[in-house]
Parts: C-alpha cells; sequence; structure tokens
C-alpha cells in the first residue's frame, strides 16, 4: 500500500487521540469501523469472528497510539493493526494439520496440460458474458462462494495482495512466510480461484486428455 | 518456442510487464496463435477485475450501533484501569 505522509490536521486529531480526547476516539471508532470491519470480514469469512478482530484493533490500537510515529497514514497504520488482528484470530481457530490438507486440495483447481504441453481442458473465453455479472446481485454470492472454495493460506494471500493492496513484502510478513512462499502461492490462488469462477460462471470447461 | 503451460507459468509476470524482452516477444507471439491461451488470459483478467470490484464493494455494511458502542465502551475500561493504577 502506498505510504502518504500524515497531513498537518491528521497531525492535530492523532495529537487529540494521544492526550486522550474521547471525541477524537469516538470519531476515529465511528469513520474507521465500515472499512476495518470489511478487512476483518474479508479475512475471517465470519461475522463474529470479524466484530471481535475489529475490537482487539481498536484495542490495540488504542494502546499504542503513543507510538504511532506519523511515517505512514494514520488509516495505513490501522489497517495493519486490522489485518493483523483478524489474522491473529484466524489462527487461534485453525490448526497446522488443516492448512497442509489444504494445500493439498488445491491441485484439483489448477490447470492440467497434456504431455505436450497444451491446456488438458477446452479454454473458453466467457470474459465477455461475465460483464454482465459485474452489475448483478448475483456476483456477491459468487465471488464469496468462490473465495470460500480457495484453501484458507491462499484466500488470505490474494485478499492481502489483490483486495488489500499490500505489497509481497507486507503480505508475506503479514502471514509469517517468505515472499517467495507468498509468490507461489498467490499465482496458484488467482489460478484455482480462476477455475472456481468458470464453474460458478457455468461455462464449463470440459476435461481432455489430462496427464496429471 | 513456449508452450500452454509456459504460459500459464509466466502469467503473471506478462501482466505486471517483468518479463525479459525475448521471452515477452515469444509470450506475445504464442497469443497471437493460440485462441486457447487467449481465451485463458482474457478470464484470468477478468476474474482478478470481478473479484476486486466485487470484494470492494460488498463488504461495506455498516458495523451495528451495538459494536460500536462494545469498542467505545473498551477503550473506556482501559481507560479507567489506567487511572486507578497510576
Amino acid at each position: 500500500m502506498g505510504e502518504p505522509r500524515a497531513s498537518g490536521s491528521e497531525t492535530s486529531f492523532v495529537a487529540a487521540l494521544r492526550t486522550g480526547d474521547a471525541a477524537a476516539y469516538e470519531r476515529l471508532v465511528r469513520e474507521e469501523s465500515p472499512r476495518l470491519l470489511a478487512v476483518t470480514r474479508r479475512i475471517l469469512r465470519n461475522e463474529d469472528d470479524a466484530r471481535d478482530a475489529l475490537q482487539d484493533a481498536f484495542i490495540q490500537a488504542f494502546r499504542n497510539i503513543s507510538s504511532f510515529a506519523g511515517a505512514s497514514k494514520l488509516s495505513t497504520w490501522l489497517h495493519r493493526i486490522a489485518v493483523n488482528a483478524a489474522l491473529m484470530k484466524l489462527r487461534t481457530r485453525k490448526r497446522q494439520a488443516e492448512d497442509e490438507l489444504e494445500e493439498a486440495a488445491i491441485e484439483k483447481a489448477l490447470p492440467t496440460f497434456s504431455a505436450d504441453g497444451h491446456w488438458a481442458f477446452a479454454c473458453r473465453d466467457w470474459s465477455k458474458s461475465a460483464d454482465g455479472l459485474l452489475q448483478a446481485r448475483e456476483t456477491r454470492e459468487l465471488v464469496r462462494s468462490a473465495l470460500d472454495a480457495l484453501p484458507t493460506q491462499h484466500r488470505l494471500v490474494l485478499v492481502l495482495r489483490d483486495i488489500e493492496e499490500m505489497d509481497t513484502q507486507e503480505a508475506a510478513t503479514a502471514l509469517g512466510i517468505s515472499e517467495t512462499a507468498c509468490k507461489v502461492r498467490l499465482h496458484r490462488a488467482r489460478h484455482a480461484l480462476r477455475t472456481h469462477l468458470a464453474e460458478r460462471i457455468g461455462d464449463a470447461e470440459p476435461l481432455r486428455k489430462t496427464t496429471r | 518456442m513456449l508452450r500452454c503451460r509456459d504460459i500459464y507459468e509466466f502469467l503473471d509476470a506478462y501482466i505486471e510487464r517483468t518479463l525479459p524482452f525475448l521471452v515477452r516477444v515469444k509470450f506475445a507471439l504464442h497469443l497471437l496463435r493460440c485462441a486457447a491461451c487467449r481465451a485463458y488470459l482474457a478470464t484470468y483478467l477478468k476474474t482478478r477485475e470481478i473479484v476486486v470490484r466485487s470484494s470492494v464493494s460488498n463488504d461495506l455494511g455498516e458495523p451495528p450501533e451495538e459494536l460500536i458502542q462494545a469498542i467505545l465502551g473498551s477503550r473506556e475500561t482501559m481507560t479507567e484501569e489506567r487511572s486507578s493504577e497510576s
């Protein structure tokens, strides 16, 4: 994400927060909660957990506002705290074994190739027919179900990189993985998501002879 | 000469324009003569567009007032605890 420096008006707002100004805190919570709740919802996919993570994030922010140096915008700082709070919540509810099972599961959604390197399925261009979907209410459910079909660790990389607009280093740090692992997961997540969307848009891509 | 499998592997680098020049030319030549790869690229790009646009517009439901009050309440509790400690 971009790192513009805090503006003068933001500096005075942060100063009010540091002095414990209740009105400033209420303004911060009311202004930032919708955006940050959207972030925790996208990561956690569970409303109760998302709300808990939002509350945890603001508690962290209240505790640490004195250490906010103004090197980034306040909203960027809060965004990082919310991402970390949501990831922490996710770690407490998942086990390592589940992650390993999910790693294996994504293989099924990745493209396959014939021995001579051609696609092992009939690629069809459904991008034009998908244009209408962007206007439809059903898109929300369609994308949600396609994202939910991804293994959690892959979905998280995709959400942080493509939706939250973190760069590779930021996303890798937040997830506690190497940048290489982050890039590999993102590549696989994007392709698997395309497969899931292709299935849901209804333009089935029949298999050709598969070699793997 | 690139194969469809290579197109799949290099797709992100092609989109982000980080492929070496020669590989980029080979990539473009493959696309010119391979309808399947053109279709894959178009649907891959469309997938990213759909996901970003729908996610940004979808998850902005307002937080309920009780959640806002709970957050503000937790700050007041913290403030009171700090006051009693000092």
